[in-house]
């Protein structure tokens, strides 16, 4: 197991930001963390990788992040949902930087990611734009033969042609059998494709772990007329909304055959089961 | 030492302008002033420029002792510039990358805190006073050069070693200056590492603090030991400026800008406790920067 979290509390004075939460990643996994705004994803992400203080049990490739977090970092990479390059940094600083402090760090792959924007190396990082800043970061990371890539928040302030090549980008550069990665992103719809696991976390709990397969499995989704929509009141929906008279409905664990007779069920995408679940554990 | 080094260069592109702007400017403009006071001076006949001190009895003494007072004057002059400098660097040391949340960037790298707090004190301490130093002994030779040409054949002696071991002797006493100031820089990182803002109101609560309690214990007639306390700390800071500047006079001339020059100057009591308070406030420094997170 790449990462193993186990009844992980987080409080900051008064307020528990994580409540027991366990978590597990293995090689090959890309697991979306999904949450809204002050759901403790980045918490519990800083609590993994050994950057704010915790209580409960973290291994990360069989060490724990707390106690021997330069060790850990050597094969794990990390992108804040903040923008925390240095400012007084020049682009080239950076890389020199990286070269020289990260041992697995390939300048050439963060070359060649950086030649496909309009980064250009003597810049600084405080007169990049939002969404270089964010190249920027991305390509240092991405350069990194890491075992595990946390992303949290990576294609914030991205535009949707950015964010789409970062997609194409990481898959290419840091997917493999023995990679794994986790992301939290609010363009769900966006990186649903390369997800294998989900996991839903609310209020500081993890809701929902699943592979994406039995998440395709277990949530369907149809759109029925209104007069026929009381009908599927008996699967018990988790979700419903209408709109000029039609009701799509979204429905946990129940067969496609048996929606079947009611109209064509479809897969759920994940932003709609996202939205039932945050709306449904309220 | 790979990585100590490297974060000693990350200091560098950070503090760039401090450290190497700062003392260029500085020499420049205090070169330019010296050549126009020379050249001012000779040309109007209204100064006597001497390239070494003219004595009673109408000799002047050698180049040897001048160029070792131009030295370490202008080096004594450079210390009063860089120890500000220093203590600007110290105070945002450990705090600038938590208020920028840059340390989130620096952390996800395998870096150890220890070797973060190790580089960031050996810049400060040697690093930083190393170009000031160098500047200012450029400065100093270059005005030397300058007094030598503008006084032709008034100088006696100016082929001599000194131009090369006075400037060594001024670089080396880096060294034993920062062992003397280590416990203040590592207390100024502590103060740093716990700020929440503003660290110099962090480094100077402690001394309002005792001073409000000194000041009531003193009218209440308790002695709480706070006068000694600060008696020691004047006393161990202090040695360096009540030791400063001994002089002979002619070619036996010898200046002790900088005592620390005589590594005596570390071998006593006050040097010992003040190494084990640097120590204990080190590893302060460590964990407080191990617990600290973004301001």
């Amino acid at each position: 197991m790449y990462i193993q979290a186990t009844n992980v509390v987080k409080a900051y004075d008064q307020q528990q930001v994580l409540h027991n939460v366990d978590l597990t990643l293995d090689a090959g996994q890309v697991l979306g963390l999904v949450g809204p705004n002050g759901a403790g994803k980045s918490t519990l992400l800083q609590a993994i990788l050994g950057l704010t203080n915790y209580q409960g049990d973290i291994q990360v490739l069989g060490k724990n992040p707390s106690r021997e977090r330069e060790k850990m970092l050597e094969h794990v990479a990390y992108i804040a949902d903040i923008a925390v390059l240095p400012r007084w940094m020049r682009v080239a600083d950076s890389l020199v930087l990286m070269q020289q402090l990260h041992p697995r760090f390939d300048v050439s792959v963060a070359t060649e990611l950086l030649s496909r924007t309009d980064i250009k190396h003597k810049a600084k990082v405080k007169a990049l734009s939002k969404g270089m800043k964010a190249q920027l970061h991305l390509a240092l990371i991405m350069a990194i033969d890491a075992k595990v890539l946390i992303l949290d928040e990576p294609t914030l302030g991205l535009d949707i042609t950015t964010r789409k090549r970062f997609l194409s980008d990481l898959m290419a550069h840091c997917y493999g059998e023995d990679k794994a990665i986790i992301i939290t992103t609010h363009q769900i719809d966006e990186v649903e494709q390369v997800l294998t696991h989900v996991a839903f976390i609310k209020q500081g709990k993890i809701i929902n772990h699943n592979p994406m397969d039995e998440i395709a499995d277990r949530y369907q989704q149809l759109t029925v007329s209104d007069s026929v929509a009381g009908e599927l009141e008996q699967f018990n929906p988790i979700a419903r909304e209408s709109f000029m008279g039609r009701t799509t409905l979204m429905f946990d664990g129940v067969s496609r055959t048996e929606l079947s007779a009611f109209g064509h069920p479809q897969q759920a995408k994940l932003s709609d089961i996202f939205v039932a679940l945050m709306e449904d554990a309220a | 030492m790979k990585t100590l080094i490297t974060l000693m260069k990350r200091e560098y592109m950070e503090h760039k302008v401090s450290t190497f702007w700062f003392p260029v400017v500085f020499s420049v403009i205090a070169f330019v002033s010296f050549a126009i006071l020379a050249i001012y001076g000779v040309a109007s006949g209204s100064g006597e420029i001497s390239f070494g001190e003219e004595l009673a009895d109408g000799t002047f003494i050698g180049a040897n002792a001048v160029i070792s007072v131009v030295c370490h004057v202008m080096a004594a002059l450079a210390f009063m510039t860089v120890i500000l400098v220093q203590s600007a660097y110290f105070l945002g040391s450990l705090y600038d990358d938590r208020k920028d949340q840059s340390i989130i960037f620096w952390r996800s790298l395998p870096v150890a805190e220890w070797q973060t707090i190790t580089s960031k004190f050996l810049y400060g301490s040697l690093v930083l006073p190393l170009f000031y130093f160098a500047s200012a002994v450029v400065v100093a030779i270059a005005s030397l050069i300058l007094g030598a040409i503008l006084m032709g054949d008034k100088v006696d002696g100016l082929l001599t070693f000194a131009w090369i071991i006075e400037p060594i002797k001024v670089l080396v006493a880096i060294v034993p200056i920062a062992i003397w100031l280590m416990p203040v820089w590592i207390y100024l990182m502590c103060a740093s590492a716990l700020a929440k803002r503003l660290p110099i109101i962090y480094a100077a609560a402690p001394f309002v603090v005792l001073s409000i309690i000194w000041g009531i214990s003193h009218a209440m007639n308790i002695n709480l030991g706070i006068a000694t306390f600060f008696d020691s700390v004047i006393s161990y800071l202090g040695r360096f400026f009540l030791e400063q500047f001994e002089m002979g006079s002619g070619d036996d001339l010898e200046v002790v800008a900088f005592p620390a020059l005589h590594w005596q100057f570390l071998l006593n009591w006050q040097q010992l406790v003040g190494s084990l308070v640097a120590t204990g406030l080190a590893f302060s420094a460590l964990k407080l920067r191990q617990r600290s997170e973004t301001v």
